[in-house]
């Protein structure tokens, strides 16, 4: 028993460190950070109690920043899902070909930054190709990015697009997981396509779904990357125009490394993570993720 | 055995890593040695010249300490110098600026200059009234001498107010209200020509189609409006903050403000001022060099760039008079000492030479900037005079005593976050100016918190 | 979560699955397999233009593109931007191209640090995760569910929340803008990692560990000589994922590793884009410089494809 234990503590030990060192204390610290002043230039900070709590309830910009986060979930979550499923079911019916998987997954292995970066080039107002093919069917150049009303919904099209394949694919192994002869039996009853989706697809499928979606969502509100890189154009700054594009993660990014307020930004943190955990509750709890309709 | 033979190598190699390690702290005060060289920062290439003077002027001053500068652009600077404080490789002394220095001053990052300055008599009383108190917080702590002051003026291109049937003196004179812009606006008005050649104050005129605008814009820098609506709003009698410097509460709320901010959207639509769009990626001094507005508001930082506009004879007024006068906002720039420096009494001999007179009047004569010592500013004007370029428009407010202090608060780049966008959206009609009620409670909220 | 699907689904089956699926009835199933094979065409085509204008862009002359050129093949196409992300170019050419820029890039460093911060990643992962892996899956000792739940509840922490203080950690000890300052965090552990070989090492039939239990062999033993070389596919595919995921890491590199010498890819584009223009917004550059950012990824995908399209859809699963 003993012999099996040292082996276990060297087995586990470097991991274990890993965990302590970059996972746990972060975390402590982190929390106990949000109750201090700390400055990063500085590098010190005070215990100021719930001072940066109360300043982040009476912080427009943290509202702000749930509301664009927010939005961007659900137009990001609500169409990727969608298409997704889509996808999966006319690969599902069509071919499970490993090129078409392979093309269709290919987005989402580039780095957000490249894509962010490529999208940034292809919708730009004036000299982009998307505009440029607008154009031609009559419809006017919009500003996409630039445009305080269609920033949110462009950055939730960038994604979609990384994203659909590879959720698509998700999902396609969980439709393989149905056995054919519910199918047949529906087929025999004379249901139509749409009829087998909603009453076999859909219920048998619900614990993937579920699993995909809570952690389609709880990815989607940390979006930083393309955010970051792809609204600010050349040489100039994030979270534009105006505060349109500020998310959650830009917004903690800036306090931590703009205004080099650790305190507030640790305090933004736990926020988010309250919120995420809420969001993901309920989330399971609506789609009884627990059960599986197959049992 | 095979543990204890182990035991004892590990045991060595941790002696011998010690030893090399504090033999390698041992050697570090490089007490006699090769010269000291100090890291002096700056954004403005044109200022590198002089200060070059300066510095060769301070070598021989000083023999074994080796001024060494290094340029940036405006934009780079800013990204460069915390990351520099963060990794430790920031240059020993810094040109500052009013709007970043409390956030350095607070995150101790620069040093505080009062026993240097004590230790070797240095008084902060030789320059332009009201700078030097800028550079103090609160608790009389002082992280900087000042150097250089600037101002903001009208700048007109003579040939079409010539073509206008317009003189300088006109315009020199103008005066200015947010009900009806005063002769100020008439004259903006009377420059603007659209596409038709019908001109701004006749009818028929479009605002859609615009060739020339009356009035540039430089929407840059809003939140405290230095070359848009700063003078202006004080002519009114307006004061952004309840107290200068160190302010606690902001006042975009007042009437006279949003009165003004007003009048900047109320031009725009009258197509007597470019939208914003335009003037953002355009940029004001490229649509004066091009041509496409006939006055600018800036400041004598870019001097040379409107001066050297081919074929524009450029001149300069004064902001125009509202009921308290003409008034300007008055910046002013100053060196500090990086509190990672390792040779703080070298940087402080570099800081007080740049901040004497010695090194401000050959400062001065190369007509760059006005230093901040009052004879140096003389030497700089007449500097420019021999190059043909008559300035006492930007001097003017110092006579009358007409300068508003850079508003110094804390939480400024905070508060810039959110006044940006706000005064954009209501320079591009998205939002009418009573949304500033709010904002200012929003910005005060800041404030109150930290 | 079932992790007794995937090693099932054997291409063989799911050929044979696909095809009873066509077998189905086949009323109006003409047009609506046209009009689906139309949909999934129109799909593909979504998914690789983009990449397609990517290159196109790349090769093309900057002062055309700035005019507004849209042709289909690059219009005056040269190979003058590579160079330049290259940092091949000298000045004298990027400024007679109109692509200067106040950032100077040089991207084949920044191939090169992308390079040794995932090769240091994988190979930690890979190995001190499978470590970790067996422990949890075939010792026994106290407390080891307990611990294994810890590990998992680190999944759950977003990344923004461990950055600060990692940051400040690393700061501190005098690791910023360098290898080890950036591969820190990810070298001995990711939760992600430990759970997916443990996943697989479970399913080890235990025979042949026993009869090398019985023979008097070590733990490390059977672990260096029987468990990797049976487990060299999971492995395989968490090294490609890990150094997938790590070639795509932006926000962590960003705050901790933005200084020239050490800079990774996305860093890099970030830096050039950050960079202010001084006569034309340098688009055919900087696609350039995404185009080589992304081919990596794309030949190592050309290569192992199936066995990563095989993945993911295993760890999805999970």
């Amino acid at each position: 028993m003993s012999r099996e234990t040292k082996a276990a503590a060297l087995f586990l030990l470097p991991s274990f460190i890993g965990f302590v060192v970059f996972y746990a204390y972060p975390t402590l610290r982190g929390i106990y950070l949000s109750f201090t002043d700390f400055n990063l230039l500085r590098n010190s900070g005070e215990w100021v109690g719930t001072r940066n709590y109360q300043a982040m309830f009476a912080d427009a910009l943290f509202w702000n920043a749930l509301w664009v986060t927010f939005k961007y979930v659900v137009i990001n979550i609500g169409i990727q899902t969608v298409l997704a499923l889509g996808i999966a079911v006319l690969m599902h019916r069509l071919t499970s070909s490993v090129v078409i998987r392979g093309i269709l997954v290919l987005p989402w292995l580039i780095p957000n930054v490249v894509l962010a970066l490529l999208w940034m080039w292809m919708l730009d107002p004036s000299l982009g190709i998307v505009n440029h093919y607008l154009n031609t069917v009559g419809i006017s150049s919009q500003a996409f990015l630039g445009s305080e009303s269609q920033v949110i919904p462009t950055l939730a099209g960038i994604n979609i697009w990384r994203h659909m394949g590879y959720t698509a694919l998700l999902l396609f192994a969980g439709l393989m997981t149905i056995p054919k002869n519910y199918y047949e039996a529906a087929a025999l009853d004379g249901a139509s396509e749409w009829h087998m989706f909603r009453t076999v697809t859909l219920p048998l499928l619900r614990p993937v779904l579920a699993l995909v979606l809570v952690i389609s969502v709880v990815g989607s509100f940390q979006i930083f990357d393309s955010v970051q890189v792809a609204t600010a154009g050349f040489g100039g700054t994030p979270g534009g125009p105006g505060n349109a594009s500020r998310v959650m993660y830009l917004y903690i990014f800036q306090q931590a490394f703009e205004f080099y307020d650790l305190g507030y930004a640790a305090a933004l943190s736990v926020a988010l993570i309250v919120l995420l955990v809420f969001v993901a509750a309920i989330q399971l709890r609506l789609l009884r993720a627990g059960e599986s309709d197959l049992a | 055995m095979r543990a204890g033979i182990s035991l004892r190598f590990l045991l060595a190699a941790v002696a011998t890593t010690m030893a090399a390690t504090l033999a390698a702290c041992g050697g570090g005060e490089q007490a006699s040695g090769g010269p000291v060289t100090i890291r002096y920062s700056l954004w403005e290439s044109r200022q590198q010249p002089p200060y070059q003077k300066c510095a060769n002027l301070f070598q021989k001053q000083n023999p074994g300490i080796r001024i060494q500068l290094e340029v940036t652009g405006w934009n780079d600077y800013w990204g460069a110098l915390p990351r520099g404080f963060i990794g430790d490789t920031a240059p020993d002394v810094i040109t500052d600026h009013l709007a970043k220095y409390p956030q350095f001053a607070q995150s101790e990052v620069i040093m505080p200059l009062n026993r240097f300055a004590e230790r070797d008599g240095v008084r902060a009383n030789i320059y332009q009234p009201g700078l030097a108190q800028l550079w103090q917080t609160p608790s009389g702590q002082r992280f900087g001498f000042p150097k250089d002051w600037d101002t903001v003026a009208i700048i007109s291109n003579g040939g079409m107010l010539q073509k206008a049937g317009l003189s300088k003196q006109q315009l020199d004179n103008a005066s200015w209200n947010p009900k009806d812009g005063g002769t100020f606006e008439k004259i903006a008005a009377r420059l603007s020509v659209d596409k038709k050649g019908v001109r701004g104050d006749q009818p028929g005129f479009d605002p859609a189609n615009v060739a020339v605008y009356g009035l540039g814009l430089d929407p840059g820098s809003l939140t405290y409006g230095q070359t848009t609506w700063a003078g202006f709003a004080r002519s009114l009698g307006f004061e952004l903050l309840d107290k200068n410097p160190w302010g606690r509460a902001y006042h975009y709320d007042d009437p006279r403000f949003m009165a003004t901010i007003g009048w900047w959207r109320h031009m725009i639509e009258k197509g007597y001022m470019p939208p914003v769009s335009d003037a953002r990626t355009l940029g004001q001094t490229a649509m004066f060099q091009g041509g496409k507005i006939a006055m600018a508001i800036d400041g004598d930082w870019t001097l040379a760039t409107y001066t050297t506009t081919k074929g524009v004879k450029v001149g300069f007024s004064p902001q125009p008079r509202g009921p308290e006068g003409r008034w300007s906002l008055y910046n002013g720039l100053a060196d500090s000492i990086w509190t990672g420096t390792k040779h703080p009494q070298e940087a402080w001999k570099w800081v007080k030479f740049l901040a004497s007179p010695a090194c401000q009047n050959i400062v001065g004569d190369s007509a760059v900037v006005f230093p901040a010592i009052p004879e140096a500013t003389q030497r700089a004007v007449a500097a420019h005079k021999k190059n043909g370029v008559d300035v006492s428009a930007f001097t003017s407010y110092l006579k009358d005593k007409h300068t508003i202090l850079f508003p110094i608060t804390e939480q400024a780049p905070q508060i810039n976050l959110m006044m940006q966008p706000t005064l954009e959206k209501i320079l591009l009609g998205s939002e009418q100016p009573d949304v500033l009620k709010s904002v200012n409670d929003q910005v005060n909220n800041l404030l109150k918190y930290h | 979560m079932s992790d007794t699907i995937a090693p099932s689904q054997t291409p063989a089956t799911e050929r044979a699955a696909a095809k009873s699926a066509r077998a189905r009835p086949k009323r109006d199933l003409n047009w609506g397999r046209i009009g689906a094979w139309a949909v999934m065409g129109l799909l593909l085509i979504i998914t690789l233009f983009p990449f397609y204008w990517m290159l196109r862009t790349a090769l093309s002359t900057n002062a055309e593109l700035v005019k507004g050129s849209q042709t289909i093949t690059p219009p005056g196409a040269t190979l003058l931007n590579l160079k330049q992300a290259l940092g091949l170019a000298s000045a004298q050419e990027i400024a007679a191209a109109g692509t200067e820029t106040s950032a100077d890039i040089n991207f084949f460093v920044a191939l090169r640090n992308s390079v040794i911060v995932c090769t240091l990643i994988t190979i930690g992962q890979v190995i001190f995760c499978s470590m970790a892996a067996y422990a949890f899956a075939r010792l026994k000792f106290p407390g080891r569910d307990k611990i294994f739940f810890l590990y998992l509840t680190a999944m759950m922490i977003p990344p923004v929340f461990t950055l600060i203080p990692n940051f400040v950690l690393v700061k501190n000890l005098g690791l910023l803008n360098t290898f080890p300052g950036i591969v820190a965090p990810y070298f001995l552990m990711t939760p992600f990692a430990v759970f997916f070989l443990r996943q697989f090492f479970l399913g080890i039939s235990r025979e042949v560990e026993e009869a090398a239990i019985l023979d008097g062999a070590g733990r490390w033993r059977i672990f260096r000589q029987l468990i990797i070389p049976m487990s060299a596919a999971p492995l395989t595919t968490l090294a490609v994922l890990t150094y997938i995921t790590a070639w795509n890491e932006y926000m962590w590199p960003l705050v901790v590793g933005d200084s020239d010498g050490v800079r990774v890819l996305t860093v890099a584009l970030n830096a050039f884009r950050q960079g202010t223009p001084t006569i034309a917004p340098p688009w055919a550059p900087l696609m350039s410089a995404t185009l080589l950012a992304a081919l990596p990824i794309i030949l190592l995908f050309l290569v192992l494809g199936r066995r990563m399209v095989d993945a993911i859809g295993f760890s999805g699963i999970k």
